[in-house]
């Protein structure tokens, strides 16, 4: 199966600053990948390389199996592309800019567009610059699904909204393309758990992993040992223990390669008089505060 | 072609008001000048050009080449469809009825308009040259019309700091300020019609930003360069032969010496007065 997206060592560099350091990442067809981090952390920047809106400074890109620098009207019609910071032309009406849009794309849908403006109850005589911020993501995402997309690129398309329309705008995008890849950035790990199949965590334009959700909530634990007796916290700690912490007779960290059975094993090896060993499934929240607290302790050290 | 049209449409649409001001301005210009009545017809001229630019300048903003948040920078379009809706829009909103209006003027004349589309075809280019180039390659490389406007506002003050505060640059025949300051537009032009395909092709904003401000430097130095040489040249030289001048005054008194000397030897020379 050939993936609809993939980068190779692609790096940005904006006056000095490493926006984008050596991205690689593969996405599968057909899956929902979300590149999450902090703000600040590359996402943009990744997502506009990857659209050709940037040059990428070293690396490559290929985009629906084109090298991203020579994307043109043909792959740009089969890619829908919603950005939370896009300017859109706020004098339209609702109804004239879809008519615009339509003319650009030959595979437009009349029944599809007008199915998502009753979906999103969107007012076709009113302009854009008149709708609420939500209303306005809802008229893109309108104008980028009209045409049954193969790759979508939402570039944090959800921020500010609503609980209720972001899952209305998720529902919509997962029912109306169902065989397209969906490729998008965020910071709300909430959003991003619900339906992503595919995660990567990019933190100061740097990739620290990137995989399937359901094996990134496989690998990490929360793991609280309780010893018999308080003891000095051991100093050759596995490598994919995180965060270390000791709280009297209570240790805990996060297990970043869970494996039931050689985790106790380690355990057992570094802590004597083991009374009890709790493993906790962790949601991508938590995932995400123990890799970046890592990462950011792994830098002081340095 | 279809969508040239379709986005010269939107663009139509959305500065319909801009368009029909300065089609209503065009129109009374022609009136007056078919009636003679031009007296002030250089002050609408004047407005007439400032409209125009106005327009080209609001119409290539309306899909701004500079940025990387535009919406239209990833929907499936070529750059020559864009460049095209743009030219196509200069051509429907400023030429095309220049050049009707010319024709108009005419023929109320009593002239035979067809047996002069050439040099009103030529007139189009010189507009075009100087000014819908011009405009378009600004507006391409700078990212609102307020910076446009500030840039003009540049490109005209150090224009008029060069003309102004270098008198003895100054030259009142007639054959060589045309030859400066046609020398002066072309390197704009030029300049321009370089930039313009560049920009909407790559849009890579600040090296052709550069080359502009290269551009209008190197166009001031040649409208200096070019001056020193021409008014050493003729007061070097021995009379001209053929001489036709205009007087800057109604009262038709030459103010340089050098002048009146040559209004003296060739007294029997052709004066062309204004």
């Amino acid at each position: 199966m050939s993936s609809p997206l993939r980068t190779d060592r692609l790096s940005k560099v904006f006056r000095h600053v490493d926006a984008l350091h050596e991205l690689t990442v593969e996405v599968p067809e057909g899956a929902v990948f979300a590149l999450v981090g902090p703000n600040g952390a590359g996402k943009t920047t990744a997502i506009k390389t990857l659209m050709n809106i940037h040059r990428p400074t070293s690396g490559r890109a290929e985009v629906l199996g084109v090298n991203s620098r020579s994307l043109r009207a043909d792959q740009l019609a089969r890619i829908g592309y919603v950005s939370e910071n896009q300017q859109m032309p706020n004098w339209m009406k609702v109804g004239y800019f879809l008519s615009y849009c339509k003319a650009f794309y030959p595979d437009w849908r009349d029944e599809d567009a007008a199915e998502l403006v009753r979906l999103f109850e969107l007012p076709l005589d009113r302009k854009l610059r008149h709708l609420s911020r939500g209303m306005r993501v809802k008229a893109a995402l309108a104008s980028s699904l009209a045409y049954r997309p193969k790759l979508i690129v939402l570039d944090e398309p959800f921020g500010g909204l609503d609980v209720l329309v972001r899952e209305q705008l998720i529902e919509s995008i997962l029912e109306r393309t169902p065989d397209a890849t969906v490729f998008l950035s965020s910071h709300d790990l909430m959003e991003i758990e619900s339906f992503a199949s595919h995660v990567a965590y990019l933190n100061e334009g740097r990739l620290l992993f990137a995989e399937a959700m359901a094996d990134l909530s496989g690998r990490f634990r929360e793991i609280e040992v309780t010893l018999g007796e308080p003891a000095e916290m051991p100093r050759d700690l596995p490598a994919n223990w995180l965060n270390p912490e000791q709280s009297g007779v209570v240790v805990g960290f996060t297990d970043s390669r869970f494996e039931s059975e050689r985790n106790r094993a380690e355990i057992q090896r570094h802590f004597s008089g083991v009374r009890a060993v709790t493993e906790r499934v962790m949601p991508l929240r938590a995932i995400m505060l123990a890799v970046s607290k890592s990462a950011q302790a792994a830098k002081g050290a340095r | 072609m279809h969508l040239i049209l379709h986005i010269f449409k939107k663009d139509v649409r959305r500065l319909w008001w801009g368009i029909a001001v300065a089609l209503s301005l065009q129109a009374w210009m022609a009136w007056l000048d078919a009636r003679n009545v031009t007296a002030d017809l250089p002050n609408f001229s004047l407005l007439l050009m400032v409209t125009w630019a106005c327009l080209i300048s609001l119409a290539v903003h309306e899909d701004p080449l500079v940025g990387d948040r535009q919406f239209w920078i990833t929907r499936p379009s070529r750059w020559p469809v864009l460049l095209g809706s743009k030219l196509l829009f200069a051509v429907a909103v400023v030429h095309m009825p220049s050049f009707l209006a010319d024709i108009a003027i005419l023929a109320a004349r009593g002239f035979y308009p067809w047996a002069w589309v050439g040099s009103l075809l030529a007139k189009q280019f010189v507009l075009g040259a100087a000014l819908t180039l011009p405009v378009i390659a600004l507006a391409a490389v700078l990212q609102s019309f307020a910076h446009l406007a500030l840039a003009i506002i540049a490109i005209g003050g150090l224009t008029a700091f060069v003309t102004t505060f270098t008198p003895l640059l100054h030259s009142q025949w007639r054959g060589v300020e045309d030859t400066r300051v046609a020398m002066f537009f072309a390197v704009f032009a030029l300049t321009a019609a370089a930039i313009v395909p560049l920009q909407f092709a790559w849009r890579r904003t600040w090296p052709l930003r550069v080359a502009g401000v290269a551009a209008v430097l190197a166009a001031e130095l040649l409208y200096i360069s070019l001056s020193v040489t021409f008014i050493a040249h003729v007061r070097a030289g021995p009379p001209p032969r053929q001489c036709h001048h205009r007087f800057s005054s109604a009262a038709g008194a030459c103010q340089r010496p050098h002048v009146r000397h040559a209004h003296a030897a060739l007294s029997r020379r052709r004066l062309d007065h204004a």
